[in-house]
């Protein structure tokens, strides 16, 4: 299928064996279908190997959010974590297959990738609060903030979480200023011919719509220059989950951290952004975690339903429009019926508000 | 339910039971010869000084676990987690690894029991597939405050009283000798 020609079936009749060709490895980024078609189990993933019994994990469908293409899969996982993503059949999308990339993006699922607080950084010295307590006061600043304040989303998360957010900004705000952040413009458009493509983000459509639908053309370069003149005041970020994916990170973060308040939306941990000298960082659910509708490359809207719950504490994008909004959360129901994983240390209700006050 | 109206009526002789003297007299006869008994033949004693004599169980009680070893003195376990599966208290927690040797495979990197969620129940020891875990009659573990209940893989293979560890009676390289 990957049109690389390494396994071949050696010798004849009751002595074939299937094996590499010598002098060639099996590495190509569709390598590990040959783990799923193994109906022995002789070959086996070395990131999976040993790592659990296939009878200690349950599973969810979801779908893959490494490109565009929305490779649609089964995540496995129990109380220790996520273990291991496989493809689930989809005759319009991925059909039984999907690339070793994406099977490599659960990752970033688990707690010791996340981020677990919020986290305010202000005259040298950081704070975690609780994130509901911090999207709150954000939300006030923002509120008075109102033209001054600008938004920059990744096409990477949900449709329902753009219209909520983008719908926050243009009518409870009236701020105009929404950016569409892409990681990659030069590959957009590269596909290796199979499943993988340059376009990184599930999402990348959704946004588009949504920017369509509100009636929002803007450039990133316009944002850079506002910030520099002092249009700007506060830059909200829905950073990406997969920060892999996002080269350019670095750069753009010096570009927005010079706005006098920087609120950056992100599922996962970055040292880069931890140490940030003004900043205001919030923790999102991945895509994992809650329900939400992509767009594929085709212009094919999946929903996803919610798998696990890693972080507990964590907001979606629709929950955090609605705290900037001043309302009460509303879509919390939805994880009631959740699995939970194991958190680590159990927190108590006084040390989680030990920060707000 | 006992009913408070209800009393249990000690049968025997009236006079032995209600009467004061007689019943006194009756119990200390029966102290002071079990006393009398015991201090002439003390080795039918049924009784045992705790703490400094211990009462031994037969070699198939269900106490502690042992890990048991190869003869070369490695683990034998294989971390097919069997008995982690079939634990009902969910006591055992297993983490596998792959083994330098290419013959081993999967060995077991750590081994942990939490021994006070066991329940003794034996399930593990039916489990195990190769004779790598074994309860024995040691039974008496007890600690004080910040004593480390959960046995690592040290304690439940190596720990001083197996004297370096018990041999496994299955044998990798013999079975692969038998064809097995």
């Amino acid at each position: 299928m990957s049109k690389t020609h390494e396994l071949g079936i050696f010798n004849r009749g009751d002595r074939a064996e299937i094996g590499i060709v010598e002098g060639r490895k099996l590495d190509n980024n569709y390598s590990m279908n040959t783990v799923d078609i193994c109906p022995v189990g002789a070959l086996t993933s070395k990131d999976f190997r040993f790592r659990q019994r296939v009878w200690f994990l349950k599973e969810a469908d979801s779908i893959c959010t490494g490109c565009s293409t929305g490779c649609n899969v089964k995540v496995h996982y129990n109380r220790e974590g996520i273990f291991r993503i496989k493809p689930k059949f989809n005759p319009e999308i991925n059909s039984y297959w999907m690339c070793d990339v994406g099977r490599d993006s659960y990752r970033f699922l688990n707690r010791e990738y996340r981020l677990l607080d919020a986290q305010v950084n202000r005259d040298g010295r950081s704070e975690y609060i609780l994130p509901e307590t911090v999207a709150r006061k954000v939300g006030e600043s923002l509120r008075t903030a109102g033209g001054a304040a600008a938004l920059v989303l990744t096409g990477q998360h949900s449709n329902e979480e753009y219209e909520a957010i983008i719908g926050l900004f243009q009518k409870d705000l009236g701020s105009t200023r929404i950016y569409h952040w892409v990681n990659n413009p030069e590959e957009m458009e590269k596909f290796d011919g199979l499943l993988y493509r340059g376009d990184k983000n599930p999402n990348t459509n959704g946004l588009k719509n949504a920017m369509k639908k509100f009636g929002i053309s803007t450039d990133m370069k316009q944002l850079a220059a506002d910030i520099a003149s002092g249009a700007i005041q506060t830059v909200v970020v829905a950073g990406p989950e997969n920060q892999a994916v996002f080269p350019d990170m670095p750069t753009r973060l010096n570009e927005w951290t010079r706005a006098r308040n920087l609120v950056w939306l992100t599922a996962c941990k970055n040292e880069l952004l931890e140490r940030a000298a003004n900043i205001t960082l919030i923790p999102l659910k991945t895509y994992f975690e809650k329900q939400g509708t992509y767009v594929n490359f085709k212009g094919i809207a999946q929903t996803v339903k919610p798998g696990a719950v890693t972080v507990p504490n964590a907001l979606s994008l629709e929950q955090v429009a609605n705290l900037f909004a001043g309302r009460e959360l509303d879509a919390r129901d939805i994880e009631l019926d959740t699995y939970l994983l194991h958190t680590g240390s159990v927190r108590n209700e006084a040390e989680m508000v030990r920060g707000a006050l | 339910m006992i009913n408070s109206n209800e009393f249990y009526v000690v049968r025997g002789f009236q006079a032995k039971k209600t009467w004061y003297l007689p019943g006194i007299f009756s119990g200390m006869g029966l102290t002071f010869g079990k006393m009398i008994k015991n201090l002439f033949n003390q080795k039918a004693m049924p009784t045992l000084n705790y703490p400094e004599q211990k009462y031994e169980y037969g070699p198939r009680a269900r106490g502690n676990h042992v890990l048991t070893v190869k003869k070369d003195g490695s683990i034998r376990c294989t971390a097919c987690m069997l008995c982690a599966t079939n634990c009902p208290a969910d006591c055992i927690n297993i983490v596998a690894a792959e083994h330098e040797d290419p013959s081993v495979e999967k060995y077991p990197v750590k081994y942990e029991i939490d021994m006070l969620r066991c329940v003794f129940c034996g399930f593990c020891e039916e489990a195990c597939p190769v004779d790598a875990i074994r309860m024995g009659p040691e039974w008496q573990r007890p600690g004080s405050q910040g004593t480390n209940f959960i046995y690592d893989l040290k304690e439940l293979a190596y720990r001083p009283s197996l004297k370096g560890g018990i041999v496994s009676v299955v044998d990798e390289q013999e079975r692969h000798q038998a064809g097995i």
